[in-house]
């Protein structure tokens, strides 16, 4: 049958939709940021709906196979990143659930210590000291994250796809999600924002920036999977004895269009292979089919050649595909403040920090400051009852692409659900939360903030190897 | 007022919507019902769109982890689904990403094959007690690789030239009185709409189907497989044979150890890896019941969520047990979650014919069959009544036009649905439901008016063998 040009548009009737719930607090999205903000929400009193497509929790964390929860240290002895991400790292532990220095070594310099971690991840040492990281059991964490949401009394609608916010003029009211039992609406006194790519801001009227510039490693996208069965002696005294020639093997397969990038986890005997697929869009749907299809293809070519040419991967198998592609980065809000480059090079501080992050690849220094996030970076300009929480924080690419990792959201994420609770409580609009009672609430809940700060310990000093270190890309 | 449920409504106001692509056919589910339907649609000469809520096809064979494709043949070993599901495994073949038993043991009693796969835990998949001559006899059954599976899917549907929509959950159709004329999806693009002259179904649960306003039967019987939601889950770096072992020295001890994991609402019956890549595998696939007794619904978010929470925390419970009580296990790990829930029925359409228990026992070949079925697990029926016809009319909702069903939630009693709702029944209700579709579309009739001389021709020629 010879089909004309497309029609471009079609006129959906209007259409009455049931009201499942009403609640304090609806967060949308149950990854790092949701699951976190729905916690503490709940944990400070509010009644509260967290919402997630997946049957799991986590996000990129679990279904995303992103095992690693990395930088939350700053090269001293100071844990800088705690509250929920620290509560993940005691659930596990003892589980044989995840890997991670012991607290004792953050910060040192012992030679045998530095070279074990360095050898088992790059970011697990910074300028030749222990860095504070972790490498997480995907299906544990997954059982971790649904007993915290639990305990919390956190009402979890699972298997639930957040389409649009349901907003009167400039105030959120709720939002409306599609399941199998079809549509329906939950109204609440907060939306949170926390689908990672700020699906609810266009449908609330909020602004946001969605350019990206190519040169960042946010502008790509991945589709994760693990390796099983991996002889990992065996690779690393393999890879240690000929660096040039596995070099060359490497080379070889990414000619082939394959992916080198097999990293460690927390057991011994698996591994995951990241990688970076540039030029995509990932508010696309036909971009992230396209990703899925090729990388699915390229995996396996990788997987092959890694079991024809390296040593130790003789009886590998694929373990399993991320379930959700590794999306990096896609819309921010625009808020009522953005962090810019400038505010990440000058260690900008405010009066409403909500978080305190260390460097990535440097030490702290005073050339290399602690990174503060302000409140004002979760609420929009002019939309009322509405934060966001989790990536698309408000901020420029650059600093995006710096601190929009799992235990960033996180941080972010604790501070929406603590300032949404607190405002409800309170009876004011969320983005007129008292800041000392939202600070003191999340001090109380282990956050490290400026006020908490251990200034005894002093930011090293900048070293030459420091200010010559180009960024490398493993995330 | 705050934190419980509300009688209320809220009105979305009408909307315009852009429009993706226009298409001959659009299928809505890219599991084994869908794969069949796209893939034969499009050999067929149908512009077809499929789009699928996860990131991979496949659904309950690759995303559920069911990675079992059973019941290909009858007690006797004489096959009987062919197809797109034959295809499917001379496919994974080549990439060494299937096993199942070798022609000449298909039907066989020697103890030696029978017992290879009771040990291993896969009985209910591979062996029957053919109560003909009293003998338990194999089943031509395959196991298959769900990641190799993904791809080799991904590829099917391209070579088939079908257009593929990941990451996009189809939630209703568009409808003109009581004619189906396309779908709306939402995906990280928005909500977006496809217009096709035909509309298939298969979501398993016939959600756009009942969106579109068709009548269906959503009764389920607490006591049948179709109420419950199973759970799987992958264990690996297992020693299975010191495991064995442990079984073969202490049986007391094992059989104690597995009732108290029972006490502990943990699950204690394993199946073991059969694929090469599988050799330290074991995994676990347990149906739930509601825990109020009643059937499960499906089609209740609430109740999905509350099942899929216990679910995990009951694999939990069994991974834990086994790793702290049972040799093999001491350095075993949780492999993989299901990502897809295991729903096993649900609701079903009501079709131009319902299909029932007493087809089963007619023998009749219908004026429209489709497919001819293996009949095992029904004791002295089957014993009688090796097969079973499946019409053409079991696809075709009652009232509405412009839409067919091809999945777990075709025409058919709760009782029969539960045997024929399976991954190589969805593959072949699929490609009936495809060849017709195209049909439909290239002779601007309704699906429900399709030429079943014609359509018969199509499917035998696509390799389907029929009476």
């Amino acid at each position: 049958m010879e089909k004309g040009p497309s029609i471009k548009t079609i006129m959906e009737p209007a259409s009455e939709v049931r009201v499942i719930r009403e609640a304090d607090v609806v967060v949308v999205g149950g990854g790092p940021g949701g699951h976190a903000a729905a916690v503490s929400a709940a944990r400070n009193g509010a009644d509260t709906v967290l919402i997630e497509r997946y049957g799991h929790l986590g996000g990129m964390a679990t279904g995303g196979l992103v095992i690693m929860v990395p930088h939350l240290s700053d090269g001293t002895n100071r844990m800088i990143i705690k509250g929920q991400c620290k509560e993940w790292l005691d659930r596990l532990d003892g589980r044989g659930a995840v890997a991670h220095q012991r607290y004792e070594d953050v910060g040192s310099v012992d030679k045998d210590i530095v070279e074990y971690w360095n050898d088992f991840h790059q970011f697990f040492v910074v300028e030749g000291r222990v860095q504070l990281a972790a490498m997480v059991d995907p299906e544990l964490l997954k059982c971790a994250l649904n007993d915290m949401v639990e305990e919390a009394g956190v009402k979890l609608f699972l298997h639930s796809w957040g389409t649009k916010t349901i907003a009167e003029g400039n105030e959120a009211k709720g939002v409306i999600f599609e399941s199998k039992s079809g549509r329906q609406a939950i109204l609440a006194g907060v939306v949170i924002d926390a689908t990672g790519d700020g699906d609810l801001l266009p449908s609330a009227g909020a602004e946001f920036d969605r350019t990206i510039s190519p040169n960042l490693r946010i502008s790509t996208a991945a589709v994760v999977f693990r390796l099983g069965d991996v002889d990992t002696k065996k690779h690393q005294a393999f890879k240690k004895s000929d660096p040039r020639g596995y070099g060359e093997l490497m080379n070889q397969l990414v000619k082939g269009g394959g992916f080198p990038v097999a990293q460690r986890s927390a057991r011994e005997d698996v591994l995951w292979v990241s990688n970076w697929i540039p030029g995509l869009d990932i508010l696309d749907v036909e971009d992230l089919t396209r990703a899925e299809v090729e990388i699915r293809k390229k995996m396996i070519f990788t997987h092959d050649y890694f079991r024809k040419n390296i040593p130790g991967f003789e009886k590998s198998f694929i373990l399993d595909t991320a379930s959700q592609t590794g999306t990096r980065g896609s819309r921010r809000l625009i808020g009522e403040y953005m962090v810019t480059e400038k505010d990440w090079r000058a260690g900008t501080t405010y009066d409403d920090t909500i978080a305190v992050i260390p460097q990535q690849r440097h030490v702290i220094s005073d050339e290399f400051p602690l990174f503060h996030v302000p409140f004002r970076t979760l609420v929009p300009k002019k939309v009322d009852n509405l934060l966001v929480a989790g990536r698309s924080f408000s901020s420029d690419g650059v600093a995006n692409n710096e601190y929009n990792l799992i235990p960033h959201c996180t941080l972010y994420g604790m501070a929406a659900g603590t300032a949404a609770a607190l405002s409800i409580k309170a009876g004011v609009k969320v983005r007129n939360v008292d800041i000392k009672a939202l600070k003191a609430s999340l001090i109380e809940q282990d956050v490290v903030l400026p006020e908490t700060l251990d200034t005894s310990v002093k930011p090293l000093p900048v070293t030459q190897a420091a200010k010559e270190a180009a960024p490398d890309e493993a995330h | 007022m705050r934190g419980h449920t509300s009688a209320k409504t809220i009105t979305t106001p009408a909307k315009r919507i852009s429009v993706w692509k226009e298409a001959d056919v659009v299928v809505v589910g890219g599991g084994p019902g869908g794969i069949g339907a796209a893939v034969s649609a499009a050999r067929s000469g149908a512009k077809t769109i499929l789009i699928e809520r996860y990131g991979h096809l496949g659904g309950m064979a690759t995303g559920g982890l069911v990675n079992i494709i059973p019941n290909l043949s009858d007690w006797s070993g004489k096959q009987h689904i062919f197809g797109i599901t034959q295809e499917l495994i001379d496919r994974l073949e080549k990439r060494g990403a299937v096993s199942y038993p070798k022609k000449a043991d298909w039907g066989a009693t020697d103890r030696k094959v029978v017992d290879y796969y009771l040990d291993a835990g896969l009985g209910w998949f591979y062996v029957r007690k053919d109560l003909n001559i009293g003998r338990e006899r194999v089943l031509y059954t395959a196991v298959v690789d769900p990641e190799v599976l993904k791809d080799e899917l991904n590829d099917m549907v391209r070579e088939s030239g079908v257009d593929l929509l990941l990451h996009s959950w189809g939630t209703e159709a568009l409808m003109e009185g009581a004619t189906a004329k396309g779908v709306v999806f939402e995906s990280k693009s928005g909500r977006q709409a496809i217009l096709a002259d035909v509309v298939i179904d298969s979501t398993g649960d016939g959600d756009i189907a009942i969106a579109s306003g068709a009548s269906f039967d959503g009764s389920l019987d607490p006591a049948l497989r179709t109420s419950k939601l199973a759970i799987v889950f992958w264990l690996t770096n297992v020693d299975i044979a010191r495991c064995d072992e442990f079984k073969a020295t202490h049986p007391e001890e094992f059989n104690r150890l597995m009732k108290e994991l029972v006490t502990l609402d943990g699950h204690p019956h394993y199946f073991k890896g059969v694929l090469e890549s599988q050799e330290r595998c074991v995994w676990f696939h347990f149906f739930q019941s509601h825990p109020d007794g009643k059937a499960c619904d499906p089609m209740d978010v609430e109740e999905l969520t509350m099942m899929d929470v216990r679910a995990r925390k009951r694999a939990l419970t069994t991974y834990e047990f086994f790793k702290k009580h049972i040799p093999g296990f001491e350095r075993s790990f949780i492999m993989l979650t299901a990502p897809q829930l295991g729903i096993q029925g649900g609701r079903r359409i009501v079709g131009e014919y319902t299909l029932t228990e007493k087809d089963m026992e007619s023998d009749e070949v219908f004026p429209d069959t489709i497919v001819v079925l293996a009949n095992n697990d029904n004791g002295e029926v089957s014993a009688r009544h090796p097969t079973l016809c499946v019409p053409y009319r079991c696809l075709v909702p009652e009232k509405i036009d412009g839409l067919l069903v091809a999945c777990r939630a075709f025409s058919s009693a709760d009782s029969i649905n539960q045997y024929f709702n399976i991954i190589p029944h969805c593959l072949s209700y699929g490609q009936a439901a495809g060849v017709a579709a195209a049909m439909a579309a290239r002779a601007g009739i309704q699906p429900r008016n399709v030429d079943y001389g014609e359509l018969r021709a199509q499917l035998v020629a696509q390799g389907v063998k029929l009476p």
